[in-house]
């Protein structure tokens, strides 16, 4: 579905992306993985043109979109969940998330949308008039996840949903991102937390320092002896 | 004080109340969304005045549709300002969008007065009034029908601006735009149509101003000057970018101006207003209605 080859990007001089190669199949649940500063959020921004590239290519669904616009990638289907939310703070609730359905034009979707929505968050529904800068951390990136699904994407990149939530509220995120996966939903999903990240996630991915460097189904990940060193808190001692 | 005295501040104070919250909306949509501190918006104002006067005087349009042409054309010109100054600076700027942004609106400003300048000459070009007759209340107390059309359209032209921005989605599209911009790219919406669309919007709503008070206010070339300082003051004092506290700023400065003027004297209005001005942003640095001290490039 998603396909990113030899990909090279980051800020004015400084280089992060490395020849980064992935692939997502559609229907996956993929895991993103890497300590911090490793260029996860860069490879995301990349894909969605928040950054242009400066070599490689992405294709989604057939389609090249490297190098178009932000608000035309978003059309293709792709819905980018940012570690800062970017929501719009001095709107309600509820107008956040019309925004989201914005590039739809069947009001009877958008309304399907909105109550699928409502129901995976009822946290939302029950503050759907209030203004999205008065709250709290996890409503807020509910919001910014259930905004993200208004769009009915095809595909969804989350970046470290985890980040600053209280484990309890960690655990109905991941929770709610699971549904989607049932709902047909393919999800890259940028962590830290390894361990949770690839006991829901079926393959994954490793970046150091803006290069691939492992690979594999969840299972092989968790049990691969760099990872455990670096990631798990499990080594042995040896590097 | 006389009940005809009062009367009179009233009316003057709403009168001038529309126009500055008409200038001062278009203004704070700007800021809000474009980060463009025009010091062109006098000029924009002038541009409708003179509109609204070739279209009742030369071209014999009644009332109403000499008011509506001259938004047509207002609202042209913001667009072919934005598409063909704004938006190539902006790929060109990067960091130093603001302060480009506000040189080039220094430049037009200048540019524009000297092209009304050399077209419509230094003459004012007014009119006595767009409607005929008068309401009297009682024998001392009256207004002219042509003010209250003056400011019926003005809140008409608020009121649908308003209704623009709450209830439709081009209207959400641009508040979501003002308060985060990759949130709103990330949504799919199209910045630069909204950008267009933006200045469009600000512009008519200053030409309406100047075609609204043409018989108030006769058009001529620097006509422009006080009413954008009045609306910078208004949005200061209301909060940057803030385009409900610009509507209701509006008619507080409006109605301040015309009690002091009652109260104090011609010369007394523009010193009472900045004095409340410097007291308020003592007291609260972000304006009346404004949230937080968010510096532009923030956003």
């Amino acid at each position: 579905m998603l396909e990113i080859k030899n990909l090279n990007s980051g800020y004015g001089h400084l280089q992060v992306l490395w020849d980064v190669s992935l692939k997502v199949s559609e229907g996956e649940f993929l895991a993103l993985l890497g300590p911090n500063g490793a260029g996860k959020t860069t490879l995301l921004r990349t894909i969605t043109g928040v950054v242009q590239p400066w070599a490689g290519e992405i294709e989604f669904m057939g389609q090249r979109i490297r190098g178009l616009p932000t608000p035309q990638i978003a059309k293709t289907g792709i819905s980018f969940i940012t570690e800062d939310l970017n929501l719009f703070g001095g709107m309600s609730v509820r107008e956040n998330l019309v925004l989201g359905a914005y590039t739809g034009r069947d009001k009877k979707k958008i309304r399907e949308s909105l109550d699928y929505v409502l129901d995976l968050f009822p946290v939302l529904g029950e503050r759907q008039n209030q203004l999205a800068g008065t709250l709290s951390g996890g409503e807020r990136k509910m919001l910014a996840v259930g905004r993200g699904l208004m769009s009915d994407p095809r595909l969804l990149l989350v970046d470290e949903p985890s980040l600053g939530l209280a484990p309890m509220l960690v655990l109905s995120v991941f929770k709610a991102l699971q549904e989607l996966r049932q709902k047909g939903v393919t999800i890259l999903l940028v962590e830290q937390n390894v361990n949770m990240s690839l006991q829901i996630a079926e393959r994954g991915y490793i970046l150091e320092q803006g290069r691939i460097v492992l690979e594999g189904q969840s299972a092989a990940l968790l049990e691969d002896e760099h990872v455990k060193g670096a990631y798990l808190g499990l080594g042995t001692g040896e590097a | 004080m006389q009940l005809a005295s009062v009367w009179n501040l009233l009316v003057t104070g709403t009168l001038r109340g529309g126009l500055y919250a008409l200038m001062a909306v278009g203004l704070a949509l700007i800021m809000g969304v474009i980060n463009v501190n025009s010091f062109m918006h006098g000029e924009l104002y002038m541009i409708g005045a003179y509109a609204g006067w070739l279209a009742h005087v030369i071209l014999g349009f009644d009332p109403i549709l000499s008011i509506i042409s001259a938004a047509l054309i207002s609202f042209i010109v913001g667009v072919l300002m934005e598409k063909v100054f704004f938006h190539p600076l902006r790929r060109k700027s990067g960091e130093e969008w603001l302060f480009n942004a506000y040189l080039v609106t220094v430049g037009l400003s200048f540019v524009l007065q000297n092209i009304a300048l050399v077209v419509f000459k230094p003459v004012y070009r007014g009119i006595p009034n767009y409607w005929e007759g008068s309401i009297q209340l009682s024998p001392t107390m009256g207004i002219s029908i042509d003010r209250m059309m003056s400011f019926l359209i003005a809140v008409v032209a608020i009121g649908a601006f308003w209704l623009f921005l709450r209830r439709t989605k081009m209207g959400r599209a641009i508040r979501a735009v003002a308060e985060d911009a990759r949130g709103a790219m990330l949504v799919g919406i199209e910045l630069n149509n909204i950008y267009t669309l933006s200045f469009g919007l600000s512009s008519m709503l200053a030409g309406i101003a100047g075609a609204g008070l043409l018989s108030l206010i006769p058009a001529y070339p620097t006509m422009g000057g006080v009413p954008l300082a009045k609306s910078w003051y208004v949005v200061i004092l209301a909060g940057l970018g803030n385009v409900r506290g610009a509507i209701i700023g509006g008619f507080i400065v409006g109605m301040l101006e015309s009690i002091s003027y009652y109260a104090l004297g011609a010369g007394w209005q523009d010193v009472v207003s900045v004095v409340i001005l410097i007291l308020i942003l003592l007291v609260k640095p972000s304006g009346l209605f404004g949230s937080e001290v968010k510096g532009v490039l923030e956003r």
